[in-house]
């Protein structure tokens, strides 16, 4: 909300400077989002009349002129305007002024003659950028007078930021009364006092009807006549006003009706009485379909839900939100009906929404206005319309009021207060703050067994935010300043740690540290994905859409991590990074049976070379076994019994793969793999790209289970290398696991060293070659304990994978 | 050739082994042949059943000697080779040889930051649900059914049939779901992602995460408030800043305040990234409105709390300086590896 301090002082009688009003206004809650110093400073500037004005012999464009400055005599001028002429009234610097920006005038010669002084463009005050050529003042300035006061001098504007709940503050007054309860000033109103009491018979009800066919939605509709004005420009000050609060200036009748609205809060609005057939004003929902031109030309098509202002034929205005083309302000205009009205928030939030519409009336009614200042906010801009286009006021008002404004009691108990806010405050100071407010408040009640004071309190009609005792109590407290409580620390009560809590956010952590030690960076991607990318990645599951995405870009809930990391891949690739690890730990969303479900997830993406590149050797590309080998060392890491297995269903979007089983019942938790091309492809990656996922909520159900001590080995390992022919197609792990089958307890690891495929093998074999260690706990292995087990695992891996052994 | 011949044999060929040059790598060849569990000395002795019985006793005595002259020679070798200085000239200016790097991200870094400093204080992190129900987000939030937080071009909505879903646009909710459930005195805080409708800007992402506390007691004040939010700032920034609290308007809390931290550039002195305040605007807060804990089943006589909330991007831009919000969500290489 832009207030201008000089508009604002008239009814607060404040002294200070405008950026201490500035931190007041901010301890109050209208924090101050901007202070700018408008129209510049300047000084020895005074009014003058050009009596003679000659051009300078040799110069195309300069004149020489004799200035009357009044007290200052007579002094010559030497101006290059071109529109400088002999019986001008000018803006005349003096030697000795300064301008803006700090530029002094002296005296000096132009082309050889003396110029004692400067004649100012609106630009070389500070006024405007206008600079093609002097500004021309009234003529009946008074000369020799600063030009200040008829330019207006420095003034300030605040830019301030009124929460939803403080529509009172979006005016002028409003502001100046909050400033005055705060410094215990007393407002100056010079509003004028309602007119329909003076006896005189009211002439307005032989001109208006008003029908308000829906009491909820406009509680109170006032009318007020203005008969044969003169529709024309409005004066400078109020245009220099209204333009400085950024408000657009039209006709003095209509800069009147927004004149009123930023001095008093309450929107009006000016119709031509002879467009309102046979002067009935109806508010009245719309029909369905029910067409309707605003001001702005546009046409809308209305619905039931759209309260419109309307005469006994035709709509001529959208209710709270903008008038109508059909019966606006002409320069032809005679007679004018100022409306001011209540409408209900709500409606009017449901037809600036549905229309599209915000206006500065639709923004009032749509937080409240104060029911009880229709007739004077209607009087108000009667008079000044009065003031500035003549005319004369029709005696009284008609004031339609169906839905009369209530009164609230609201009871307030002294301990309370104390209690909320930690403070000691008197009976006294809390009840003046609230009298500074204007609450009315009735006699204290003291119950004597708990020493606690109540009394009632009354806000006034423009504080319709206060309607409990804690309302009040915060306005007790912004009254007595936020910052003046003082600082409690909450150490009273140790509160036991809730362990499962604890435990999730201990296990994620680790999770994440894990990864981190495993060379992996964290990404965070938004968890909104776009309708391509989410139709493009296949996991199997249904996604969930966002009704009224901001674009298509962020239209979907990702179901799986990867889109939103293959696209950091891309992303990456682009600006040169080719070697990228990265794994984000976030919640996931997807369908089932019509129901949202969202639950963790763990996503790890892999591209690029195995280890950077350096001058000792060159880092080979990653192949699959490396994110199977993230797959293991992360399980190892938290203690969680991962293993793979072959899956018969990877998701559409791997190539190759399989799936990761956890714990010894070997639930599914997720799968690693090749991502497929066409996938990769989709998200702009050329490269082989691999990843991992794992449920998150199952690692964090089953991960960092304590760890337990194994006892080290008192006796030595016994080793033996056992390589085998098999068929290409026989799988590595087909071959361990039958390895595995021979059920011993003395071996104690297992692990395939080389493959091998190519010269010297077979056509259609390959070379599989493993390093067994056994090893006992209560012995020394003899060599021949372990040799027959060897002979066995050969004999099994013959009888089941055909294996053929190659050498021991 | 006997047995005894065929150790003499044996030794010549090791000595004559062992007289001409040889790389470490032939050395190792040469213990393995020699000494190895299948080499030449262990192949002998398994041989000593074959040797008559009389003569058992020298064999045995010359297989030990030829073991130990064996073992010593080669032992000999080994020490020498150990002690050879390299012959290359090395470089040690070379740079050095490393892996990938992993790393948390910064968001995370600042979460687990202002984690630890609230769990000093006491505090326990809960979760909630990102796709929430519109009646926690909102109507037990006290908003009412006009604000403007709940319009359409405000706030992503789900499509359910049911449509009873939106995207949370603050943690607030999760102070809903663990009132709900648990008896005070309550004393959490909740961290997680929340959605709002903004195109994404420098400063603006429709996407971000936000941290929640809240403290329900008997007896809890506006004071009490002040203090922690205080003592948080100071965790985090450090023991010099200070906090001023404006009045504000927020539907859940009333009284309700901003709450501005000294400007950490300037000290408070006033600079362009304070606007020349001297403040830094950090969170909302304010005293549990008395309507919430209606809707919870708390009496607001007996029970009163405070709640907070602050942008960890916020946090995250003050402390790394970084200038552009959705960095943290383009997952750069190279921004990542500024902070992890």
């Amino acid at each position: 909300m832009k207030i201008l301090y000089s508009w604002l002082i008239e009814y607060a009688p404040y002294q200070g400077t405008p950026q201490q009003l500035g931190d007041i206004l901010t301890d109050i809650g209208l924090s101050v989002e901007s202070l700018t110093q408008i129209g510049a400073e300047y000084h020895g500037v005074v009014v003058g009349k050009v009596i003679t004005c000659e051009k300078v012999a040799g110069s195309d464009h300069l004149s020489l002129c004799t200035v009357d400055v009044g007290e200052g005599g007579i002094l010559p001028i030497v101006c290059g305007a071109p529109n400088v002429a002999a019986g001008q009234t000018v803006a005349a610097a003096v030697p000795g002024a300064v301008l803006p920006g700090g530029f002094e005038i002296t005296e000096r010669k132009l082309r050889g003659v003396l110029s004692r002084g400067m004649i100012c463009s609106e630009r070389e005050l500070g006024l405007s950028d206008q600079h093609k050529g002097i500004l021309v003042l009234p003529e009946d300035c008074v000369l020799g007078t600063k030009v200040q006061q008829y330019l207006g001098g420095v003034d300030w504007l605040f830019d301030l930021e009124v929460t939803f709940n403080r529509p009172d503050c979006l005016c002028h007054i409003g502001v100046a009364r909050e400033i005055c309860a705060k410094l215990g000033l007393e407002l100056r109103l010079s509003m004028p006092a309602e007119r329909s009491a003076t006896g005189i018979a009211n002439q307005t009800s032989d001109w208006v009807t008003v029908t308000i066919e829906d009491g909820v939605r406009a509680p109170r509709y006032t009318a007020r006549i203005v008969k044969g004005v003169t529709v024309g420009a409005s004066p400078d000050w109020m245009q220099k006003r209204l333009k400085a609060v950024g408000i657009r200036p039209i006709s003095n009748v209509v800069d009147v009706t927004n004149y009123v609205m930023m001095e008093m809060g309450h929107p009006l609005h000016a119709f031509d009485y002879h467009l309102v057939k046979d002067g009935k004003i109806v508010v009245r929902h719309a029909s369905k379909g029910e067409k309707f031109t605003t001001l702005d030309n546009k046409e809308h098509k209305l619905s039931v839900d759209d309260l419109l202002i309307a005469d006994s034929e035709k709509g001529i205005a959208l209710a709270g939100v903008m008038g109508g083309l059909n019966s606006e302000i002409k320069e032809t205009t005679k007679d004018v009906l100022i409306e001011c009205a209540v409408f209900s928030p709500a409606g009017i939030r449901i037809t600036s929404r549905d229309r599209g519409i915000q206006t500065e009336s639709s923004r009032r009614f749509e937080r409240g206005v104060d029911p009880e200042m229709t007739v004077a906010a209607a009087t108000r801009a009667a008079e000044l319309i009065h003031q500035l286009a003549g005319g004369e006021i029709l005696e009284g008002v008609v004031d339609a009021n169906p839905t009369p404004w209530k009164q609230l009691e609201i009871a307030i108990r002294s301990k309370r207060v104390n209690a909320v806010l930690a403070t000691d405050l008197t009976t006294e100071q809390m009840r003046g703050y609230l009298g500074a407010l204007s609450c009315k408040q009735s006699e204290l009640a003291s119950d004597k067994k708990t020493g606690d004071c109540t009394w009632k309190v009354y806000p006034p009609s423009w504080r319709r935010d206060l309607e409990r005792e804690i309302d009040l109590i915060e306005e007790i407290i912004r009254m007595h300043g936020y910052n003046e409580v003082g600082m409690a620390t909450t150490s009273r009560v140790v509160l036991e740690p809730d362990v499962q809590r604890e435990r999730e956010r201990h296990v994620t952590d680790a999770i994440k540290n894990a990864l981190a030690s495993l060379g992996l960076r964290e990404a965070v991607c938004w968890s909104l994905i776009s309708s391509g990318d989410a139709e493009a990645f296949k996991d199997g599951t249904e996604g969930a859409k966002v009704l009224n995405p901001l674009s298509d870009d962020l239209s979907r809930l990702r179901t799986s991590l990867a889109p939103g990391l293959l696209r950091a891949v891309e992303r990456n690739i682009n600006a040169g990074q080719h070697d990228i690890r990265l794994f984000e730990w976030g919640k996931c969303f997807y369908l089932k049976d019509s129901e949202i479900f969202e639950g963790l997830k763990l996503g790890i993406v892999l591209t690029g070379k195995i280890r950077p590149e350096s001058y000792a050797d060159k880092a080979r590309a990653l192949v699959l076994g490396d994110s199977r080998g993230i797959v293991e060392q992360f399980g190892d890491r938290m203690r969680l019994k991962a293993w793979s297995s072959k899956s018969n269903e990877l998701p559409e979007y791997l190539a190759v793969g399989a799936g990761i089983k956890l714990g010894e019942d070997g639930t599914a938790a997720g799968v690693f793999g090749q991502i497929a091309s066409e996938t990769a492809m989709h998200f702009g990656i050329d490269i082989p790209v691999w990843y991992i996922e794992f449920d998150g909520e199952q690692l964090l159900r089953r991960a960092g289970e304590s760890r337990r001590y194994i006892p080290l080995p008192r006796f030595p390992a016994a080793t033996r290398d056992l390589a085998f022919f098999v068929d290409e197609s026989i799988e590595a792990g087909e071959v361990a696991n039958c390895l595995r089958r021979i059920d011993s307890a003395i071996l104690e690891s297992l692990d395939l060293f080389d493959v091998y495929a190519g010269k010297g093998i077979e056509p259609g074999k390959k070379s599989l070659a493993f390093h067994l260690s056994f090893r006992s706990n209560e012995r020394t292995l003899a060599d021949g304990e372990v040799d027959a087990l060897i002979t066995r695992m050969v004999k099994v891996a013959a009888e089941s994978t055909g294996a053929e052994l190659r050498s021991i | 050739m006997n047995i005894s011949e065929e150790l003499g044999k044996i030794r010549r060929a090791f000595e004559a082994a062992t007289e001409a040059d040889f790389t470490a790598e032939e050395l190792g060849k040469l213990r393995v042949a020699y000494l190895g569990r299948k080499g030449i000395v262990a192949d002998l002795f398994d041989r000593i059943r074959d040797v008559p019985a009389d003569e058992r006793k020298e064999f045995g005595r010359v297989l030990n000697e030829l073991k130990l002259f064996v073992t010593a020679r080669i032992e000999e070798h080994e020490a020498t080779m150990r002690s050879k200085k390299p012959k290359e000239n090395v470089d040690v200016t070379l740079p050095g040889i490393v892996g990938f790097q992993g790393g948390l991200h910064p968001l995370t870094i600042i979460l687990n930051e202002i984690t630890d400093v609230f769990r000093g204080m006491g505090f326990t992190v809960e979760t909630g649900p990102e796709a929430e129900l519109i009646s926690y987000n909102f109507d037990k939030l006290n908003t009412p059914f006009w604000h403007p937080a709940r319009d359409l071009t405000d706030t992503f909505y789900l499509d359910t049939p049911a449509r009873d879903k939106l995207l949370r646009t603050e943690t607030s909710p999760v102070q809903i779901r663990v009132m709900e459930r648990q008896k005070p005195p309550i004393r959490i805080i909740a961290p997680g992602r929340v959605y709002r409708s903004d195109k994404p800007d420098a400063t603006h992402s429709p996407i971000f995460m936000q941290v929640e506390g809240l403290y329900v007691d008997k007896g809890v004040s506006f004071a009490d408030l002040k203090g922690t939010v205080l003592a948080f700032y100071r965790g985090l920034f450090g023991p010099h800043v200070k906090t001023r609290f404006r009045p504000h308007f927020f539907p859940f809390t009333e009284p309700s305040a901003e709450v501005d931290m000294t400007c950490i550039f300037c000290k408070g002195s006033g600079c362009r990234l304070c606007k020349q305040s001297g403040w830094l605007e950090m969170g909302g807060s304010g005293m549990v409105d008395p309507n919430v804990f209606l809707g919870v089943g708390i009496d607001p006589e007996e029970y009163s709390g405070w709640a907070f909330g602050l942008g960890i991007e916020r946090i995250a831009i003050l402390k790394f300086g970084v200038d552009d919000i959705r960095l943290f969500y383009e997952n750069d290489i190279r921004f990542l590896r500024q902070f992890g």
